[in-house]
């Protein structure tokens, strides 16, 4: 037994000695880190201690650091998970993240993907190009035409009218809400989102599709076999990372999709914020809150990862 | 291709550059010189100010910047000329101008950040008060022997001194404040309902003065609708999706929609039985198919569209110049013309109240104001400057500008805006160009500058058709008609609540049943107008009253026992 | 023969039917896409009467350009153009830079800090210490009114490096090795070989680092006081709020006046904001063309 703890001592040591030899070899690596990884540490973790205002009774005289802390310590999460309200925010948000995510990251790709099918050259651009003009259209004016085209008069009722249904008023009650906040989530990020994946396909080979034509390969196989190797690394990534945004929601058009008659059953984690931190400085509840997403939120980027780096290890983040 | 989209973007470059040419500025106007030397100064009011290093009082200035900035205007120039001469020193303010919204949502972070400029302006009072307690902002009353005009106003406010000071006798900010010389106590906003006035000349009728006539015109509208008499879809409509429906009628029936002082003590509206009531009568109304079933889903661009395409004949809930800007946009041929009545009465409440109303003579508003930071060189000079313009002299070349330049004086002593100002398109915008406060639009000086507001009635109250029983068919502007058809008893207990002393966890306490409470209240109540819940059913009710009390993280009833223990009552 | 033959139409039928399928798809997507925009124009160039009557689709009606005469009346909004136009490439810089270093050490496999870093970076894609604890980060590096704050704080991040390394990894890695055998030092491997082979990388993330800041505001509503180098955003912000958002008396007051609708200015900022940063786009497009690199990536 005690051997075998100083062996495991002795190789303790010698890998050490072995990782720093390996970096001194490495110090041109190191060399170029070092500016980056700079700005990491001053702009993202000098102010990191914000999260203990979590935990303290914050007073700025006294500074983040020299506050009290809270009695019990947490009694900020213990606050949130008291309130009636707690588990259907927590519930809505899952849904709305999630449901967002299953369509609004497969989508850029699939476009991507279309447009790359594309003959006509100049057809292509005009078509790419606006695609990305919904990115520029701000939220406040989405919404405003969202309430226009929603409403019984609006340009969905008549689209309804025109299959045969009832005109109804698509803004009232939450059964159209979530068809109304992804399709428009899609609308203004389908065209943006497939730039990244069209820049992955720029790296495809050519002569590559030349063979495949040779051989007879249909179109299908042809996307199988040449665009999506070519896309799949960063198809992985973005996944991964896409996996920590499920529980953030565009808050702000929540806000302004509300109304009466579906404010109540539309409450998300980011909207209680809102309303109960950020609008009346209640610094310490908000950063509670915003702490526990964001602990949930990097649990479900490490689960992904690791379910990647189990099938594709060369993908996963780390 | 680019090379065309090039010289297109430059083309258009070069027109709107030259649009920028033709208005004019406040730039342009020229500063009158103004003798001084009758104007007040610190040291006839006794004022010992220290000696300043170099002559100059150097000052940074957070401030909120309203429609249009201050900056340049003549009656900014003006007012540093008037408070050097009132402090006997030169002064150099470094102007920091947020525009309002974006002001607000500043304010809480430098503030937490113990990073105030030396005077700011400020609006949320809670906050102020648990930064004050923490020396980040100066407590004035440490300086009270510089301060001589702001007591006029504290004085006015009843029960001023409890809401100008903590029960600790601490005083963190200067109070925005009004004088209302003329006793207008008239509202802007959830005073009147808006009728289309075409329509009720057209068929014999008159908007309605009780309750029961408004029921009875409902129904007769909705006859002519059905009989295709009146081309409209509804009678009924909302004014906008962010103001509850029943906004329009909590008055009439002596509640509120939140929480409010109802002349006794402290009561949330949307569990009492009046509110209730009111319920079940909008749901008679719903039921009759009166009110577009849109009314809680349409934004506010979609009800401007249906009142000023005809869709609908009242509107309950709006804010004055709403019902002229209807009329302005629908097409010239449409006939259409939006007028405005005092709210009908119900016999059982008696005077329907209105939401809003001035108290007379000088008075505060408590809710903003100005704030010193605990830590500048010369907390004197802030203080005796802050409180100067609380001065008759200069709150008259605030609100009015300069005598000959922008207003005359009558014979009775009154004043009046010069013609070339009133008789504006916009008087507001045109009063605005000089920089007067009046205007709304401009708030200059440090704001805020106590408004005068008679000057603002005059200026930025728009003239709009209104309806009585006893005049007809009239023009006239919302605050004063408010004023005068509603009279004394139309003023709600919600406009002047008692004063309640809280510290910042019992205000986060209120704060938290006030809109916490009022925002699920909302969505609730709307399905009781609807009939999705049934309002005579007393388990649906109390089921109601139970939810809406558990919204908040703290006892709702505790709470407001609490707020009327801490609460004086004159 | 005859039959191979056959096989061979029916795919190129099949074929031609999926392009026009394809290309008529594109155009009702194209058209989805730019309606509103068009409509955003259009409002900001109509009359008050047929915004609020809501008769505006396609076309501007009873042209009015007042909504654009206030937003070029502001005094400051040529130069706030130009000074976002110097944040932006600033930032831009900084990003492409910063991120492609970071990236690229992380993407070498045999770096022995490759875990550490990775992880060090997902932290702060999920925590961050908030506002103002940054606010008074900012005050204490003396960048208060200063642009850096504003290119500084953004200027890495995680979500980047991690998709540039994905990119990278899609360069051989025999590429690296033969020219490390050639005696290139790191850092020229990068600058010669990594940087020129991810050309459509940099033109799509140089894209994003523009738009991104282009958009941004609330950084600068926090950090810049002086109104000389103020952002556009925040020059728009204030027009915008001049039209009346601010105060409901003075909006319905400015509506009742007649010939000008708040959204007249709202919609021409939105035109004011979109239109020089679109066009950026079509200059772009030329990296995203298929095949630049053959050969010197695996595929």
């Amino acid at each position: 037994m005690e051997k075998k703890g100083n062996n495991k001592a002795s190789g303790l040591i010698v890998s050490q000695q072995r990782f720093w030899k390996k970096l001194w070899r490495q110090k041109a690596l190191v060399l170029m880190a070092a500016a980056p990884v700079a700005l990491l540490i001053i702009f993202q973790y000098v102010p990191i201690y914000g999260i203990l205002i979590a935990f303290k009774d914050y007073k700025p005289k006294r500074g983040i650091l020299g506050s009290e802390w809270n009695d019990p310590i947490f009694k900020e999460f213990i606050r949130f998970f008291k309130n009636v309200n707690c588990q259907q925010i927590i519930i809505n948000t899952f849904k709305v993240g999630t449901l967002t995510l299953l369509f609004t990251y497969p989508a850029p790709i699939i476009f991507a993907l279309m447009l790359n099918e594309l003959k006509a050259k100049r057809f292509k651009r005009v078509a790419q190009t606006a695609s990305y003009i919904p990115h520029f259209i701000s939220v406040v004016v989405v919404c405003t035409m969202l309430n226009k085209f929603s409403s019984l008069g609006g340009l969905f009722n008549d689209i309804r009218e025109f299959l045969g249904m009832a005109r109804v008023d698509m803004n009232s009650g939450t059964k159209y809400f979530m068809w109304e906040y992804i399709g428009s989530a899609l609308w203004q990020g389908v065209g943006w989102g497939s730039i990244i994946y069209l820049s992955a396909l720029s790296n495809v080979d050519t002569s590559l599709y030349d063979v495949a034509n040779l051989d007879g390969a249909n179109r299908l196989q042809k996307i199988r076999h040449i665009a999506w190797p070519a896309i799949m690394p960063t198809t992985t990534t973005l996944l991964i990372m896409n996996a920590g945004n499920v529980l953030s929601v565009d808050f702000q058009k929540i806000l302004l999709m509300q109304n009466d008659t579906n404010k109540n059953e539309l409450h998300v984690l980011a909207t209680f914020i809102h309303y109960q931190g950020i609008s009346k400085a209640e610094f310490s509840y908000s950063t509670a809150i915003n702490l526990f997403q964001s602990v949930v939120s990097f649990i479900f980027v490490w689960c992904t990862n690791m379910v990647v780096r189990r099938m594709a290890p060369e993908n996963s983040l780390w | 291709m680019k090379k065309r989209l090039f010289a297109g973007i430059l083309a258009g470059t070069m027109v709107m550059s030259g649009m920028s040419a033709f208005a004019t500025t406040p730039q342009d106007i020229e500063v009158p010189e103004v003798d001084f030397s009758t104007w007040a100064t610190a040291a006839d009011n006794g004022f010992e100010l220290p000696e300043i290093e170099g002559g100059v009082l150097k000052i940074e200035a957070n401030i909120a910047d309203f429609n249009q900035s201050s900056d340049g205007t003549m009656v900014q120039t003006l007012w540093e000329q008037a408070m050097e001469h009132y402090l006997g020193v030169d002064i150099e303010v470094t102007f920091n101008r947020t525009a309002w919204a974006d002001y607000r949502s500043n304010e809480l972070i430098l503030l937490a950040a113990d990073d105030i400029a030396d005077i700011n302006t400020y609006s949320y009072k809670e906050a102020v008060n648990e930064y004050g307690e923490d020396e980040v902002v100066l407590n004035i009353a440490d300086y009270q022997d510089y301060i001589k005009y702001y007591w006029d106003y504290v004085d006015g406010h009843p029960n001023g001194e409890a809401v100008a000071k903590n029960p600790d006798g601490s005083m963190y900010y200067f109070i925005d404040a009004i004088n209302n010389a003329d006793d207008i106590m008239g509202a802007q906003s959830f005073t009147a309902f808006a009728y289309r006035f075409d329509v009720l000349k057209n068929n014999d009728l008159t908007p309605a003065t009780t309750l029961d006539e408004f029921t009875q015109l409902c129904a007769d509208l909705k006859a002519l609708i059905d009989a295709d008499a009146v081309d409209a879809d509804y009678v009924l409509m909302n004014s906008t999706k962010d103001y509850a429906f029943y906004r329009g009628f909590v008055g009439i029936f002596h509640t509120w929609d939140t929480l409010y002082w109802n002349g006794t003590e402290w009561a949330f509206g949307p569990i009492e039985d009046n509110f209730r009531e009111m319920l079940k009568y909008l749901n008679g109304l719903y039921e009759a198919e009166y009110i577009d079933p849109e009314f809680g889903t349409a934004d506010g661009n979609a009800a401007n569209e249906k009142a000023s395409t005809g869709k609908a004949l009242i509107c309950p809930t709006l804010w004055s110049g709403s019902a002229q800007s209807w009329t302005t946009a629908a097409a010239e041929d449409s006939g259409i013309e939006w007028g405005l009545a005092y709210l009908p009465k119900d016999d059982t409440y008696g005077t329907p109240w209105k939401w809003g109303s001035k108290l007379p003579g000088k008075s505060l508003n408590p809710q903003m104001g100005i704030i010193i930071d605990a830590d500048v060189e010369y907390p004197e000079y802030l203080v005796a400057m802050i409180d100067y313009q609380y001065s008759d002299e200069m709150t008259t070349l605030i609100n009015w500008g300069v005598e000959g330049v922008t207003y005359e004086t009558n014979e009775d002593g009154t004043l009046t805006f010069v013609d070339s100002i009133l008789n504006a398109d916009s008087p507001a915008t045109e009063s605005a160009l000089y920089g007067t406060a009046a205007s709304c639009v401009c708030r200059t000086g440090i704001p805020f500058v106590p408004q005068n507001f008679s000057a603002l009635v005059q200026v930025s109250a728009t003239t709009e058709p209104w309806w009585s029983a006893d005049d007809g068919y009239y023009d006239g502007k919302y605050w004063i008609e408010s004023d005068r058809l509603g009279g004394v008893d139309s003023v709600s207990p919600f406009d002047r609540p008692a004063v309640t002393n809280l510290d910042s966890d019992q205000s986060t306490a209120k704060s938290n049943l006030t809109s916490v409470c009022e925002g699920y209240a909302r969505g609730e109540a709307l399905k009781f107008i609807t009939g999705e819940l049934d309002v005579e059913d007393d388990a649906a009710w109390e089921a109601y009253v139970a939810a809406v009390k558990s919204q908040t993280d703290e006892d709702f009833d505790e709470t407001i026992a609490m707020l009327n223990e801490n609460s004086v009552v004159e | 023969m005859a039959k191979k033959n056959q096989v061979k139409n029916k795919i190129y039928i099949g074929n031609r039917f999926v392009d026009i399928l394809l290309v008529l798809f594109f155009v009702i997507m194209s058209i989805i896409f730019i309606y509103p925009f068009l409509n955003v124009i259009a409002i900001s160039l109509s009359s008050n009467s047929k915004i609020t009557t809501g008769q505006v689709s396609w076309f501007p009606k009873e042209f009015n350009v007042k909504g654009y005469e206030i937003l070029f009346q502001e005094a400051g909004i040529w130069r706030s153009y130009l000074n976002t136009i110097i944040i932006c490439i600033g930032f831009m810089i900084c990003n492409l830079s910063m991120t492609s270093l970071m990236a690229y050490v992380m993407m070498v496999p045999d770096f022995v800090l490759k875990k550490f870093l990775s992880i060090m970076l997902l932290i702060t894609m999920f925590f961050s210490g908030g506002i103002v604890p940054g606010y008074l980060l900012i005050r204490d590096l003396d960048l208060m009114n200063s642009w850096w704050s504003l290119i500084l704080p953004g200027c890495l991040s995680a979500y980047n490096v991690f998709v540039y390394r994905a990119f990278y990894n899609g360069i051989s890695h025999e590429l690296r090795e033969a020219a490390r055998i050639d005696g290139a030092g790191e850092f020229q491997i990068l600058l010669r070989i990594y940087v020129p082979l991810s050309k459509a990388l940099y033109a799509s993330f140089g894209l994003f680092a523009i738009v991104g800041q282009w958009n941004s505001y609330y950084s600068a509503l926090l950090y810049i006081n002086d109104e000389a180098k103020y952002p556009i955003q925040m020059v728009l912000r204030k027009i915008i709020f001049t039209a009346g958002t601010s105060d409901m008396v003075t909006a319905t007051e400015m509506l009742s006046n007649g010939d000008l609708n708040p959204l007249n200015v709202q919609y021409a900022c939105v035109v004011a904001t979109a239109l020089p940063v679109m066009v950026i786009y079509p200059f772009l497009q030329k990296y995203f063309a298929q095949g630049v690199q053959v050969g010197a990536v695996k595929g």
